[in-house]
């Protein structure tokens, strides 16, 4: 790059042309890009609905695959109501748990790194992956099947899940239900204490002071719940843990 | 805090990245265009190829026509006389005169306009101002100046009426003139006009097929989609009618027009149009109701023809358009081009795929296979349990499908049959003794059953040699058993009480009595016994029948293997179907048909059922095992049975597109299509064109054959024919071959007699004779052309008693019967022409050519008083008939 001559500059520039005509080529070349998908691609149509003969898999739509996906690996009230109500309640409060006043008006990864790992591990692993596993490696049956394998309807996968107390050797119901809920409510305790030694290690009391304990108490509970679908998708694929804990009203 | 990156955005230029973005946008706009108008609309092109060569046909015709002209002498004459009349008038003084009349007249057209102009003002203020007038009056102002204005203009109208007549009076007159004039002209002008019409017309049709006539260029109509919307065709998944469209004839634009058969795909014209879419007009019931395919869709071939994924109704070739003829026509037999869906449906009802398979509308169809409850007094243990384990080794044709058992599972299904069926049997036996005087080693009495059998009309049903085929169920099943080795299988008593009366022994028997005496059924059983030897199976096995254990095996397999769905069974009354329901077989999916290990067949819907029918247990696996016993059937009664099985659908013809949808007839001929088939009355009879088996043995004497029945309700009276079939009577005494007695049900006997009424389209069949009123004058003379000084007819035609001179081969039937048998307007029919009637009838032909002496000659008075005679023979009054030596005077000569 030639080296800039004449008096250093303001680094901010005027919208208009500069990012006005950017946006616009953007503009362009994604219609671009629409005209020709849609004249290679025809819609996906498939055969008329008929209320008697459902489709195998039947599928939501592509945007709430994430959603059904969740279904595999919790009950519906669990999967269906409780954790979507968390995510949205979670961008509603985002606002409000954010302190951080790097980054306002620009993109700097460095002064975000929390915010924006966190963000991406939510909306990439736990939805974008979830709806492209939904769309693509759901089969018949709702059945696992990779990219490369024809859609058997016949297929048979076994099924051998069992609860996280039973794969303690316990039997009895009620120690079953009280180690089931221990090991949930322990999670989020252990997590809740890890977080608030970690953050105190990296910002200092004098943060956690200024953060206060709502923020923190909001934060590490999304967080912890977060990652505790993950942990409980992991379990179930890698350890064919079904439930952790029973209850009579909601399976977690 | 400087950026050098972001001054360097202030000092680039985009202007290549818009240039080329306005390229690329460009680029693809037009390339939108092309795709919407050209790529995805390819019944242009075909529209486009298919205007060409009609234009060149139409050219062609036209061209053809005035080579013609230019070598047809009267044309080339008409012409030369044309101009000849046209020089000599040019030249002579005719011409001139026309010039000065022809300047008069158009002075009298310009007066005429003026005039005519002057009349129309006229016209138009008089309304006005009868308008003003009236409608003064009605808001009660003055009126008496308004009046006036309306009369001064009604005269002035009259006026210039007066003066548009005479003006348009005068231009007549020397039009009329100048006609005259050119007369001779005007009439050699018309002649070639006359002689070059055919020619005006081709041109005109050809030039019609263009946009823009004259010039170089060419320009074809601008192409486009040709559809046919079938109103409430169909039926959304909330049960609503809604509108089928198909455009099939955007591509296939001359399916419906003669003349271009030679065309190819998609340009030719549609095979048997004549009959085809003339009884199915593409204009009104477009193409997917028989063809399937996706009508909607004529974006390319594979859409169109529906050959995409997720189109459940891909296009039907070939044979397998016939699947869907019984959407609309409950009738297929005699259908034309619907003879594979109809031995579908036969096989299916016959070889009783309906005992293990629900069908709606195949559900209560009788079951096809013999009555087991009295088994044990007919057949011999060690064949019924070698019958069992594989039917096809005793008769290679039976309908009986093979269930693939092996040795103790034979025996075991044996056993359970004899014990179960003990009780009765031993009840039958008890009423039926054994009778004596049957012997298979008298040989002339094994001679005297064996012609028996030849000349009664056994062989109107089975075969008594081995390899010999009776009368067939689809390409290789036999109707009814082959006799070759009956004795190996049963005894004398058995056979002889079942000659006697088969409803004896079984209820709901197909063979019928044939009235045997005594000793004609001695006779037969003594024939039979000699074919076939008895076989014994090994001590072991026959021990085994007897044992608890095995009895009880027996029953676990029938049920399980579902017997009772053919057979009739004691303690099964009421078994249900073991099979899947087949009602909408056809809306399977792949996911829905398993397919077990054969990764070796295409997995599609048609080789699927083909497989299952060719050898049913194929899918069997370890763990899953399969029930469908073989039928050993051929490939094209396997693909006639697909054909009917791809019609069993969810889909549902509104009754407008049906044929003959309230019709009560249509379900009447097919419920006694039904009976005719499982009584095998075509095993004799040709009905409704079809059958009549036994006449193969009767080819130097049809005289001999059973007789024909087709158009048999229109013959014979509703009421006789309900008598005859319950208890027959002979009518043609000179016959061998017996009409059996069937001892049919009521039920059935009416469903038959409803079936030939039906047939006939008689909307009344029944027929009363007024006999008081037949005139005087048709008795006589009718009995007089029945005398042997006309026609002569009780040389042959039995009357009574009286019988005619010579050999029975020679009689025909008794007239006593005629008048509660026959139908009066058959009888019309019948003397008219009998060999329209019943072709190779020995019947003589009368009419035209009747005596002139009679009733004025008048073949209609004499055919009709022979038919009243006929109809009051043997009652007094026809006795009393005088029939005098010379005819009365006729009233009319």
């Amino acid at each position: 790059m030639a080296a800039r001559k004449g008096p250093p500059i303001d680094d901010k520039i005027h919208t208009w042309p500069y990012l006005v005509r950017s946006e616009f080529l953007c503009a362009i070349f994604t219609t671009l890009l629409l005209i020709v998908w849609s004249l290679l691609v025809d819609a996906p149509l498939e055969e008329p609905a008929n209320p008697t003969r459902t489709p195998n898999p039947s599928k939501a739509p592509w945007y709430f695959l994430g959603l059904q996906e969740m279904l595999v690996f919790f009950d519906p009230w669990h999967a269906g109501v409780v954790l979507p109500s968390l995510i949205i309640l979670g961008l509603m409060v985002l606002p409000f748990i954010d302190i951080n006043p790097k980054g306002n008006g620009y993109y700097c990864f460095k002064d975000r790194k929390y915010e924006i790992i966190t963000f991406y591990t939510g909306f990439h692993i736990l939805w974008i992956s979830l709806i492209i596993i939904g769309t693509f490696l759901r089969g018949p049956g709702w059945n696992w099947f990779w990219f490369w394998e024809p859609w058997d309807a016949h297929k048979v996968e076994a099924m051998t899940a069992v609860d996280l107390p039973y794969l303690l050797g316990v039997r009895d119901p009620v120690l079953t239900f009280i180690v089931g809920g221990a090991s949930v409510i322990g999670f989020f305790a252990v997590g809740t204490a890890l977080m608030y030694w970690w953050i105190i290690r990296l910002k200092g009391k004098e943060f956690m002071q200024r953060w206060g304990a709502v923020r923190f108490g909001l934060t590490s509970f999304l967080f912890l719940n977060m990652w505790a679908v993950v942990i409980k998708m992991l379990m179930r694929h890698l350890a064919s843990i079904k439930y952790v804990w029973v209850t009579p009203w909601l399976n977690i | 805090m400087s950026d050098p990156k972001k001054i360097d955005e202030e000092q680039k230029s985009r202007s290549v990245l818009f240039l080329l973005s306005a390229i690329a946008l460009v680029v693809t706009g037009l390339w939108a265009v092309w795709n919407d108008n050209i790529s995805r609309r390819p019944w242009k092109h075909y529209q486009h190829e298919f205007r060409q060569v009609e234009y060149e046909r139409a050219d062609q015709a036209f061209q053809n026509e005035q080579a013609r002209l230019a070598e047809d002498p009267e044309y080339l004459k008409a012409v030369e006389t044309a101009t000849a009349s046209r020089k000599s008038f040019d030249e002579g003084e005719g011409a001139r005169s026309l010039s000065a009349r022809q300047t008069e007249l158009d002075e009298l057209n310009d007066e005429l306009a003026t005039v005519d102009l002057d009349v129309r003002f006229v016209k138009s203020e008089l309304e006005e101002a009868w308008y003003e007038y009236e409608h003064a009056k009605e808001i009660g102002g003055a009126t008496e100046e308004k009046r006036a204005r309306v009369d001064s203009l009604e005269e002035y109208r009259v006026k210039a009426q007066a003066e548009l007549d005479r003006v348009q009076g005068e231009v007549t007159a020397v039009e009329e003139a100048m006609a005259t004039l050119r007369a001779s002209v005007t009439e050699a002008d018309s002649a070639v006009t006359k002689l070059v019409a055919e020619a005006v017309s081709l041109e005109q049709q050809r030039d019609g097929l263009l946009v823009h006539v004259g010039g170089p260029l060419r320009v074809f109509k601008v192409p486009k989609i040709e559809q046919t919307i079938l109103e409430e065709f169909d039926r959304n998944a909330y049960n609503q009618p809604v509108a089928r469209v198909d455009r099939c004839m955007s591509c296939h634009i001359a399916i419906n027009r003669k003349g271009f058969e030679d065309l190819p795909q998609p340009l030719t014209t549609h095979p048997d149009r004549e009959l085809l879419l003339a009884k199915h007009p593409p204009e009104q019931v477009g193409c997917t109701p028989c063809h399937d395919g996706q009508g909607a869709a004529p974006n390319s071939t594979e859409q169109a023809h529906g050959h995409v994924i997720h189109w459940e109704h891909p296009l039907l070739h070939g044979d397998e358009l016939q699947a869907r003829c019984d959407g609309c026509h409950q009738n297929v037999e005699n259908l034309p081009h619907a003879e594979r869906l109809a031995d579908g449906r036969r096989l299916f009802e016959e070889l009783g795929c309906h005992g293990c398979h629900l069908v709606t509308d195949y559900g209560e169809l009788t079951k096809v296979g013999p009555y087991l409850r009295r088994v044990a007094a007919k057949v011999d243990p060690s064949w019924l349990t070698r019958w069992v384990t594989n039917p096809h080794d005793y008769r290679p044709h039976t309908r009986m499908p093979n269930f693939m058992f092996d040795d103790d599972d034979g025996t075991a299904v044996a056993a359970y049959l004899l014990s179960v069926s003990a009780e009765e049997s031993s009840a039958w036996l008890e009423e039926h003794p054994a009778p004596s005087g049957i012997d298979p080693a008298n040989a002339a009495l094994v001679a005297e059953g064996e012609a028996l059998t030849q000349s009664v009309g056994c062989k109107g049903c089975h075969a008594f040699v081995a390899g010999e085929r009776g009368p067939m169920l689809g390409a290789s099943k036999d109707i009814a058993p082959n006799l070759s080795n009956i004795a190996e299988k049963t005894d004398a008593r058995w056979i002889f009480h079942w000659l006697k009366n088969p409803r004896h022994y079984s209820p709901a028997s197909k063979m019928p009595s044939l009235r045997l005496s005594d000793g004609e059924a001695s006779a037969v059983a003594s024939y039979l016994l000699t074919l076939g030897t008895k076989k014994a199976e090994p001590a072991a096995r026959l021990a085994a029948l007897d044992a608890d254990a095995t009895v009880a095996h027996g029953e676990t397999l029938v049920r399980k293997f579902g017997c009772a769905g053919c057979h009739d069974i004691p303690g099964m009354e009421s078994e249900s179907r073991i099979g899947v329901e087949l009602s909408t077989f056809e809306n399977k999916t792949l996911d829905q048909l398993f397919f077990g290990e054969r990764g070796d067949i295409p997995h599609t819907w048609y080789d699927w059922t083909y497989n299952k029918i060719k050898t049913p247990r194929t899918y069997e696996t370890e763990r899953i095992e399969q029930l469908m016993p073989n039928f050993d059937l051929p490939k094209e009664d396997i693909e006639a049975l697909i054909i009917f099985l791809a019609g069993r659908n969810e889909e549902y013809v509104p009754k407008k597109y049906r044929y003959a949808a309230d019709d009560s007839r249509q379900a009447q001929i097919v419920e006694g299509q039904r009976l005719v088939a499982r009584y095998n009355c075509t095993g004799c009879h040709v009905v409704d064109e079809q059958g009549g088996f036994i006449r193969a043995l009767y080819e130097e004497t049809p005289s001999f054959a059973p007789p024909i029945l087709n158009g048999e309700g229109s013959k014979v009276q509703p009421d006789w024919l309900f008598g005859f079939l319950q208890d027959p009577i002979p009518i043609r005494p000179w016959l061998q071959v017996r009409m059996p007695t069937f001892n049919l049900s009521n039920e059935e006997t009416n469903t038959l007699v409803n079936y030939f009424t039906a047939l006939a389209e008689l909307d009344v069949p029944f027929v009363h004779v007024a006999a008081d009123a037949i005139p005087e004058d048709h008795i006589t003379a009718g009995k007089l052309l029945l005398s042997k000084d006309y026609f002569d007819c009780f040389s042959c035609h039995v009357q009574g008693a009286n019988k005619p001179e010579g050999p029975p081969e020679g009689w025909a039937p008794d007239f006593a019967m005629a008048k509660d048998r026959l139908n009066p307007d058959w009888i019309v029919e019948w003397l008219h022409d009998p060999q329209q009637v019943q072709p190779g009838t020995k019947m003589p032909s009368f009419y035209p050519g009747g005596p002139d002496d009679l009733l004025g000659g008048s073949d209609d008075r004499q055919i009709d008083a022979i038919r009243d005679y006929l109809m009051i023979l043997g009652t007094p009054r026809a006795q009393a008939a005088t029939v005098l030596a010379e005819p009365p005077p006729d009233p009319n000569s």
